[in-house]
C-alpha cells in the first residue's frame, strides 16, 4: 500500500469496473461468460456509484460498531418529543 | 351479495359471512371464477388451488356456523409465490427453485390469516428471487398492470398488485426489501404496509436479503390493510430478527389527528424534474394541513447514502445468498438478476461494512428527526407505470436504469426500517402531468403513491394519516376495468 498522496485519485476513485472484474472473478466465480460481461460490468458501475456516495459519509467517532444485523432505532416519538 | 366487478371489500365479505348472508363457499367461489376470467389478461396468478380454498371455504362455514368470532372469515386472498404454501414448491419467482422439495408446511403469515377465517386462493406472480421492481419475469411471464396491460405493476410483489388492482382478491400478501410491497402498490394504485423491520416474522416465506426483508400485507382500502396487519401481528422465535413485542392493534379512532406532526421530506425526496411525485405529497400535506394537522418541511440529509447503503447490502447479501446457484446454474437465471448477483458476489467486504456503518449513522439521523415529527410523506416512486420492456428513464439528465430506480423513494426508508403505509393516489386528484417524461412513459396509468412514515414500531401514526387522507378522498383504491377481450 503506496503512502498517501494529496494528488493522486483515491483507490475508490481509481476503481474500474472492468479491469476489477477480469482480476477478481476468475478467483471468485470464475471469468463471466462474454454474455454476462456488459451486464455485471453495468452493475459494478452502479455499485462503484453507490460506494461512492457511501465512503463520503463522514462518520461520527463513536459509529465504529459493525451494525451486522440490523436492529430498528427503539425510540417511541409520542414519550420522546421535544417540548 | 354480488361481487362480479371485484371490488366488495374484504371487510364486508366477512361481516356478511359472519352474519350468515353469505357463505364463505359462495365468497371463494365467486373470486375462484373472476380470477380464471381475468388472470390470462393480467398473469397475477402463478397457481390456484382451488380444490384447497373450497375445502377451506366449507371449514370456515362450519366455524361460523358453531358461533365462533372470525375477523377475516371468507375473505379470499392470495401470497406472493415467496411464502411457503404446503405441499407446493415454493418458487420465488424463479426457473431454479421448481427442483426444491414441497413445503411441508404454510408460511407462518398464512396460517395466522386462515386462523382469522381468511381463505388462500393461490400463489401469485413475482420478479425473480425478489430482486426486481418491474413486474417482468421471464419465466412465468410478465404481470401486467390492470389499468393498462402494456405498463408495468412495479415489483418485486407484481402480482400482489395486480391481483387486488383487477379484483381478483381483496386482500394479498407481498415482501418489502427495497420497496418491493410500496412500488406495485403505487402503479397498481393499492395500499400496501412495509411494517418495521422485525415486526412481521417472516417464517416459512423465501429470504433475498436477511438484514434487508420485510413482509406486510396489501389491500384496497386502509381498514382492510389494518383488519390483515391485526392478524399478522406476534412474535415468532423461528425469525431471528422478529423482536419480541405484544401485538400493537391498530385503533386508529384513539389517535387524535389534530395532536400530529407532519414533516414532508424535501431534498433527496423532492427533485425537480419529477414534479408530478412531489406534487402528490405536496397535496396530501396541503389536505393535512387544512384538517388542522400541523405541517413542516424537512430532510434527512444522509437519504442518499442510506439508499446507496441499501444498493450495497443489497447486492451483496442477495449474492451471497444465491451464490452457489450462480457457479452451477447462471444460465438458468433470469440474466437481470443474474449480472446483479454475479457483481454482488465480486464486491468488496469493505463496501459492505461501510454500508452497514452508514446505515446505523442514517438510523441516528432519523430518530432524532422523529423527535420533531410524527409522519414523514414522500413520494413512493418517481414516475407511473413504466412501459413493459422499457429499461430506462431519465434521471438527473442521463437515461438510468428502470429495474434499479422504481425503487429510488422507496429503497432509502426500508433501509433503516422504519414503517410505511404506501396510499395510492389516482389520476384525477393530482391533475395532468407536466412534464414530457412523465406524459411519455406514465400517461396510460393512473396511480402513483405516497409513502406515509413512522418511526419504528408506530404503525399506528401510519394508519392515523392514511386514514385521514382516505377520508378525505385524497388517497383512493379502485378496481380496474380490465376486459376478458383483446
Amino acid at each position: 500500500m503506496p503512502k498517501s498522496s494529496a494528488n493522486e485519485p483515491t483507490a475508490l476513485e481509481a476503481f474500474d469496473p472492468q479491469t476489477y472484474m477480469d482480476t477478481v472473478a476468475p478467483m471468485i466465480v470464475g471469468a463471466p461468460h462474454p454474455a454476462y460481461r456488459e451486464g455485471v460490468l453495468a452493475n459494478l458501475a452502479t455499485a462503484h456509484a453507490m460506494a461512492k456516495v457511501v465512503f463520503a459519509v463522514e462518520l461520527d467517532a463513536d459509529s465504529c460498531d459493525f451494525a451486522g444485523v440490523f436492529m430498528p432505532m427503539a425510540a417511541d416519538p409520542l414519550k420522546s418529543r421535544d417540548t | 351479495m354480488s361481487d362480479s366487478d371485484g371490488d366488495t371489500s374484504g371487510l364486508d365479505i366477512a361481516s356478511a359471512v359472519a352474519a350468515k348472508q353469505l357463505s364463505a363457499q359462495e365468497a371463494v367461489a365467486t373470486c375462484l371464477d373472476r380470477i380464471e376470467a381475468l388472470n390470462p389478461r393480467v398473469n397475477a396468478f402463478t397457481a390456484v388451488h382451488k380444490d384447497r380454498a373450497l375445502a377451506r371455504a366449507q371449514a370456515v362455514d362450519q366455524q361460523v356456523q358453531s358461533g365462533q368470532q372470525l375477523p377475516l372469515a371468507g375473505v379470499p386472498f392470495a401470497v406472493k409465490n415467496l411464502f411457503d404454501i404446503e405441499d407446493q414448491t415454493t418458487l420465488a419467482g424463479s426457473k431454479i427453485n421448481q427442483q426444491n422439495a414441497v413445503a411441508a408446511a404454510d408460511a407462518l403469515m398464512i396460517q395466522r390469516i386462515e386462523a382469522a377465517g381468511g381463505v388462500l386462493v393461490g400463489a401469485l406472480n413475482m420478479g425473480e428471487f425478489a430482486y426486481d421492481f418491474t413486474g417482468e419475469n421471464q419465466h412465468y411471464g410478465d404481470c401486467r398492470n390492470p389499468w393498462n396491460l402494456a405498463h408495468m405493476t412495479g415489483g418485486s410483489s407484481s402480482g400482489s398488485g395486480a391481483a387486488l388492482a383487477s379484483g381478483m382478491v381483496p386482500l394479498t400478501l407481498g415482501s418489502d426489501t427495497n420497496g418491493s410491497i410500496r412500488v406495485p402498490s403505487a402503479l397498481c394504485g393499492t395500499y400496501g404496509l412495509k411494517p418495521t423491520y422485525g415486526r412481521l416474522p417472516r417464517t416459512g416465506s423465501y429470504p433475498f436479503c436477511d438484514s434487508l426483508d420485510h413482509v406486510g400485507p396489501m389491500a384496497r382500502s386502509v381498514a382492510e390493510l389494518a383488519a390483515a396487519y391485526n392478524v399478522m401481528q406476534g412474535f415468532d422465535a423461528t425469525d431471528h430478527v422478529c423482536v419480541s413485542r405484544q401485538p400493537d392493534l391498530v385503533d386508529v379512532q384513539s389517535i387524535d389527528g389534530k395532536t400530529l406532526r407532519i414533516g414532508v421530506l424535501q431534498g433527496y425526496f423532492a427533485p425537480q424534474e419529477f414534479d408530478e411525485a412531489t406534487q402528490v405529497v405536496a397535496d396530501c400535506a396541503k389536505a393535512l394541513e387544512a384538517m388542522g394537522v400541523a405541517v413542516d418541511d424537512c430532510e434527512l440529509d444522509l437519504a442518499e447514502a442510506g439508499r446507496s447503503a441499501a444498493f450495497l447490502i443489497t447486492n451483496i447479501e442477495g449474492a451471497s445468498l444465491h451464490y452457489e446457484k450462480i457457479l452451477q446454474r447462471a444460465d438458468d437465471f433470469d440474466p437481470d438478476t443474474r449480472d446483479r448477483f454475479i457483481a454482488g458476489s465480486l464486491l468488496p467486504a469493505a463496501w459492505y461494512a461501510r454500508a452497514q456503518r452508514v446505515r446505523r449513522q442514517y438510523a441516528e439521523e432519523a430518530a432524532e428527526l422523529f423527535r420533531r415529527f410524527d409522519v414523514l410523506l414522500a413520494p413512493a416512486t418517481p414516475i407511473r407505470a413504466p412501459l413493459r420492456g422499457q429499461k430506462t428513464m431519465l434521471m438527473g439528465g442521463s437515461e438510468v436504469n428502470v429495474r434499479a430506480n422504481l425503487g429510488y423513494f422507496t429503497q432509502p426508508i426500508s433501509c433503516i426500517g422504519l414503517p410505511v403505509v404506501c396510499a395510492p393516489v389516482m389520476q384525477s386528484q393530482f391533475g395532468t402531468p407536466q412534464t414530457a417524461q412523465a406524459v411519455s412513459v406514465s400517461a396510460a396509468t393512473p396511480s402513483m403513491g405516497v409513502q406515509i412514515i413512522a418511526a419504528p414500531w408506530r404503525e399506528d401514526l401510519c394508519f392515523k394519516v392514511a386514514s385521514l387522507l382516505a377520508d378525505a378522498s385524497i388517497t383512493r383504491s379502485e378496481v380496474a376495468p380490465v376486459s376478458t377481450q383483446d
